[in-house]
């Protein structure tokens, strides 16, 4: 069943990974080893450029030559920097960093700038035969970011249409995310017998596959054969089209995201509730006050520390939920009338294949969340306790 | 001989601040030194650069007739014992005694007689398969120092190692630790906040304070002639009391009269010293260790003037035992003074005290330095 | 397992645990039916003899069921194929994931170095960021790098989201090992990186076990990324394999239900089996506060 080529490449890549990671892990070692020999700079550059070489060679980059080049340069540039400019006691957390970093470098910071000068290009779906073929990438000015903020980014719905949605999405997500978890994490704290089996079947929803999860409830929003409608009726409500009325889609789309989201934040109440010392109630108790008061002054105020960070987590995931909007408007081909912001710079870059509007609206999104980043940092004094551990 | 450890003058600074400061000593074989002074005087952290546990911004550390000053730990030729006893939580106990010499490519038969050597030593025979986990706060203690001692290092650095133990298990600690000190005959560098177990312990002790030496010396060196305040209200428990006053001239005696009006003569034998020492009309305290006050038996006469016989109100008194810890009142002093039994005060009794004592300490306020002997030469 | 560690909620009180609760297990069934509805419906599903999916029944278990849609899910199509690639893809990711992660973790937690704030600051920023956002330049790269529709263009894909959460998590982890044991293992003999090595990292078990089954859990029911960059059906993982049950004209329910059960339940087998595990990893990560 598994073709005996696909077995032997699985087999030639793991092998090449290990190697790889040897190889980093060894380099290190040996760089800390022959730090101060006095070849160290001229033997660094000489191993990064024949390494680029080869590998270029090798066919995993595009030109030799430049490759050799911007290998030689980093080789040296690495060299330099150690011998010189990093004191003595930092030697040891540099290279230890040295793997990570390079590797966030390659894969985050350096698709970030390309992904920047993309924006600034003419690149779509007919003019991408011609880059591929070896041309330039074009300048444009600004004229995608404008675009981005005065047309659709799909077929007819604003940016500004978009960003409202999303915010509307993430915000009803999140009261009753908080809400039902809360709800049951307290129901949950006063059994005792069969606490375990319910707590195990809450957290299905968060243990299931979100592929399968949101391809099984797509199913019940069928118009006809869906359960949603079937329950309905039995109501004497009639049916929803809940595969193609704007209004529809857009709700199931978060019923589908609240189901979801609710046993996390249920699991994590619960452990916040778990926390709270048994003697602040029997204190409460005794001084006499009713269950209402004993939730409000004392659980609420406690959970507090619990409820802040899984808020922010839960807020963040929701507002880049691609998968729940994606597979529930049909994909590729489906209708718009849920996507949020994250789905649609999706849909304009591989389904449209709008590449450079979709680069500049990769930049406003990012910008967004940047905003969006700094003013919770500046609300919470979030920085402080991340830096001083 | 050279000595074991030399410190010559090692300064740290955090920032701007020194922890510490221009300190030099040495340290002779097998001598028991301890650093002893209040949490931030820079003890520990002189401790660990003996280590090699932190870097010194300027001095140099030698240990035999090595300079140390810019190796590692491992090359130092020390062992450590650590406050939290930094056990390998993962290996058993036996490993974690042999780790140090097994990094050393010892042979495995060595390793065995010594670790065995060592358990014998500690009473940790029948302890050597289990795992931290499972021992008590004292065994992990034991198996602390036998991870030291099987390194037959040239130094031994203890970090506050009891510390973390209950009261009557540091009692029988100290003991153990002073065998042991005979035993191995070792030069052991050991740091506290308690004085009981810097006086108890040591050979020689160090105070520090704010990163600079106080006063050096044997612990009775110490106790009866302390150099300024910091030393003798540290050293000593309860700790010696402060009482303020001037030096005033009557019928031909040098006498010391408090502000409350306790009078006290100065000895013939500290005369000299302290009118040289003293500036003239300034401030002094002093000092009055609780236990050179005695409850006066005969009745005052008037033909018979008796300086430093006072009534004390007493305030508080708690009973140890065989001697009892007093707080009393004379002319407006608050005093904490050690009574022998039978005598067991209740509050508001009033007894009568007299100061009978052959050390004398006078300090001046200003300065804080002993103006009743001449230590600060 | 279960007698061991304690899980979440196990130690609670039970609050007011005199009154009467059979309102609140009556609630708290109403929500487990809730929850586990979808997945009894794909079960139904999955044991429909032919394609009955066009019923409009409530019922959970159809009159005559068949497992005939597992047997052909399991010999006719490629499952086996797509779960093989996945296991690669994903046992790659952690691999790399937790190598790259861990030395990077213990330089930010145990060194103060100029530029770590700025570092730990980053790390967390990233977590906000969706991998959408770096997936178009990405693709690009990837394509001039020729590292499309291959194994080590998903993996290189997945590294992107999976890396800053892992430095995080480990970071967290090594923060709480007291540094008194390296010190330790320092005047025993040992040097900086030895006591890293021989010490920190061996104790750390645990805690790499819950990284790698982070990067696990995120790269096994990936799809998205997937999509774009994996083309050729034989490198198909299972979502995009489920997707191929989908087809143009003719989408085999019953199959599809199948496959969908096939997968869910190992699934949610090894997540209730270590989510005490990820749970306190996720605390030392801070959620729990």
């Amino acid at each position: 069943m598994i073709p005996v080529s696909t077995l032997a490449d699985a087999f030639y890549l793991l092998a090449a990974t290990i190697l790889m990671v040897a190889a980093l892990e060894f380099s290190l070692w040996w760089i800390w080893t022959f730090w101060t020999h006095r070849l160290f700079i001229p033997a660094s550059a000489g191993v990064g450029s024949v390494g680029l070489w080869a590998a270029a060679q090798a066919g995993f980059l595009a030109s030799p030559v430049r490759a050799a080049l911007i290998g030689a340069g980093a080789g040296l540039l690495a060299g330099l920097l150690g011998r010189f400019a990093i004191r003595g006691r930092y030697r040891l957390p540099v290279l230890l960093l040295a793997p990570a970093f390079s590797a966030v470098s390659l894969l985050v910071i350096y698709p970030f700038v390309f992904q920047f000068r993309l924006a600034f290009a003419g690149l779509n779906m007919f003019t991408m035969a011609d880059w591929l073929a070896g041309g330039e990438l074009g300048w444009v000015g600004f004229r995608n970011f404008v675009s981005v903020f005065t047309t659709s980014p799909l077929q007819t719905i604003s940016f500004w249409g978009l960003l409202g949605r999303t915010f509307v999405w993430t915000g009803v997500n999140l009261v009753f995310h908080v809400g039902f978890g809360l709800a049951l994490a307290l129901l949950l704290a006063r059994v005792v017998r069969g606490r375990g089996i319910y707590r195990t079947l809450l957290v299905i929803p968060w243990a299931m596959p979100q592929v399968v999860a949101v391809l099984a409830w797509r199913g019940e929003f069928h118009p006809q054969f869906g359960f949603v409608n079937a329950f309905l009726h039995t109501f004497g409500i009639p049916s929803v089209n809940w595969w193609s009325d704007p209004v529809p889609v857009f709700i199931s789309c978060i019923i589908v995201n609240i189901w979801l989201g609710i046993p996390f934040m249920m699991i994590v109440f619960l452990g916040g509730l778990q926390s709270i010392p048994k003697s602040y109630y029997e204190a409460a108790a005794i001084d006499g006050a009713s269950a209402l008061r004993q939730f409000r002054e004392i659980t609420l105020p406690m959970l507090r520390p619990v409820v802040v960070p899984s808020v922010t987590l839960g807020t963040i995931w929701t507002f880049n939920n691609i998968n729940v909007i994606y597979l529930m408007t049909g994909q590729n081909g489906g209708n718009e009338y849920a996507d949020i912001l994250v789905s649609a710079l999706y849909k304009s870059a591989f389904a449209y294949s709008r590449f450079s509007f979709s680069a500049a609206f990769a930049v406003v999104i990012f910008a967004i969340l940047i905003a969006i980043t700094l003013i919770w940092m500046k609300v919470s004094r979030g920085t402080e306790s991340v830096v001083a551990r | 001989m050279t000595a074991s450890l030399t410190i010559t003058n090692v300064i740290k600074a955090f920032g701007k601040k020194r922890v510490i400061d221009n300190l030099s000593f040495s340290v002779r074989p097998g001598e028991f030194v301890v650093l002893v002074g209040p949490s931030g005087c820079g003890k520990s952290t002189m401790l660990r650069a003996i280590a090699g546990l932190e870097r010194i911004d300027s001095g140099t550390i030698g240990i035999g007739d090595r300079d140390v000053t810019r190796l590692d730990p491992k090359d130092r030729d020390i062992a450590m014992v650590f406050q939290d006893y930094a056990l390998y939580p993962h290996k058993t106990v036996y490993e974690n005694i042999a780790f140090g010499l097994r990094v050393r490519k010892v042979d495995s038969a060595t390793i065995a007689q010594r670790v065995d050597e060592a358990a014998a030593k500690l009473g940790l025979v029948h302890y050597l398969d289990r795992r931290p986990g499972a021992l008590s706060g004292g065994q992990r203690q034991r198996v602390a120092i036998g991870r030291a001692i099987v390194r037959k290092p040239k130094v031994f650095l203890f970090d506050e190692p009891l510390s973390n133990l209950d009261a009557k298990l540091r009692g029988t600690m100290r003991i153990e630790l002073a065998k042991l000190h005979k035993d191995l005959a070792a030069t052991i560098i050991y740091v506290t906040h308690d004085q009981v177990e810097a006086m108890t312990l040591a050979d020689r002790i160090i105070v520090l304070n704010g990163g600079t030496i106080q006063q050096m010396g044997t612990p009775l060196d110490l106790y009866y002639h302390p150099r300024n305040v910091f030393v003798a209200t540290f050293i000593g428990s309860p700790p010696m009391n402060l009482i303020e006053g001037q030096l005033v001239h009557a019928d031909g005696e040098l006498i010391f009269r408090s502000t409350g009006g306790i009078v006290v003569t100065v000895p013939k034998a500290f005369r000299d010293t302290v009118e040289r020492l003293a500036k003239p009309g300034e401030t002094l305290l002093w000092g009055m260790r609780p236990e050179n006050m005695h409850v006066e038996e005969h009745p005052v006469t008037k033909t018979k003037p008796v300086h430093s016989v006072y009534d004390a109100r007493v305030s508080v008194t708690e009973m140890l035992g065989a001697s009892s810890s007093v707080v009393c009142d004379i002319l407006g002093h608050e005093l904490h003074i050690m009574l022998p039994e039978p005598h067991r005060p209740k509050r508001g009794d009033i007894i009568r005290l007299a100061w009978a004592s052959k050390h004398f300490y006078l300090f001046s306020k200003n300065s804080g330095l002993s103006v009743s002997e001449d230590l600060n030469g | 397992m279960s007698g061991n560690q304690k899980d979440v909620g196990d130690d609670a009180p039970s609050l007011h645990h005199d009154r009467p609760n059979w309102w609140v297990h009556g609630l708290l069934t109403i929500a487990a039916m809730i929850s586990v509805f979808p997945l009894l419906r794909i079960l139904g599903v999955s044991l429909r003899p032919g394609d009955k999916i066009f019923s409009t029944e409530l019922e959970l278990l159809p009159e005559s069921p068949t497992i005939a849609n597992y047997v052909e899910v399991l010999t006719d199509t490629n499952f086996f194929l797509w779960l093989f690639n996945s296991l690669v893809i994903t046992g790659l990711t952690a691999l790399i994931g937790v190598c790259l992660a861990a030395t990077a973790a213990y330089a930010l937690s145990r060194y103060k170095f100029p530029g770590r704030a700025t570092m730990l600051i980053f790390l967390m920023a990233t977590q906000m960021m969706p991998a959408v956002v770096l997936l178009l330049p990405l693709y690009f790269m990837l394509q001039k790098m020729q590292l499309i529709n291959s194994y080590a263009g998903v993996i290189v894909a997945y590294c992107v989201t999976t890396l800053p959460f892992t430095i995080w998590l480990l970071k967290g982890y090594f923060d709480t090992v007291p540094r008194s044991l390296e010190e330790a293992a320092q005047v025993d003999g040992l040097t900086e990186i030895g006591s890293f090595w021989r010490i920190v990292l061996p104790l750390s078990t645990p805690s790499l076990a819950i990284a790698a089954l982070f990067c696990v859990t995120q790269a096994w029911n990936e799809y998205i990324v997937a999509r774009v960059v994996l083309q050729s059906s034989e490198l198909y993982t299972w979502p995009m394999g489920l997707f191929e049950l989908q087809g143009e004209f003719d989408t085999r329910w019953g199959l599809f239900a199948a496959a969908s059960v096939l997968v869910t339940i190992p699934v949610v087998a090894v997540f209730l089996y270590s989510s005490k595990w990820l749970l306190s990893g996720l605390t030392l990560g801070g959620v729990k506060g």
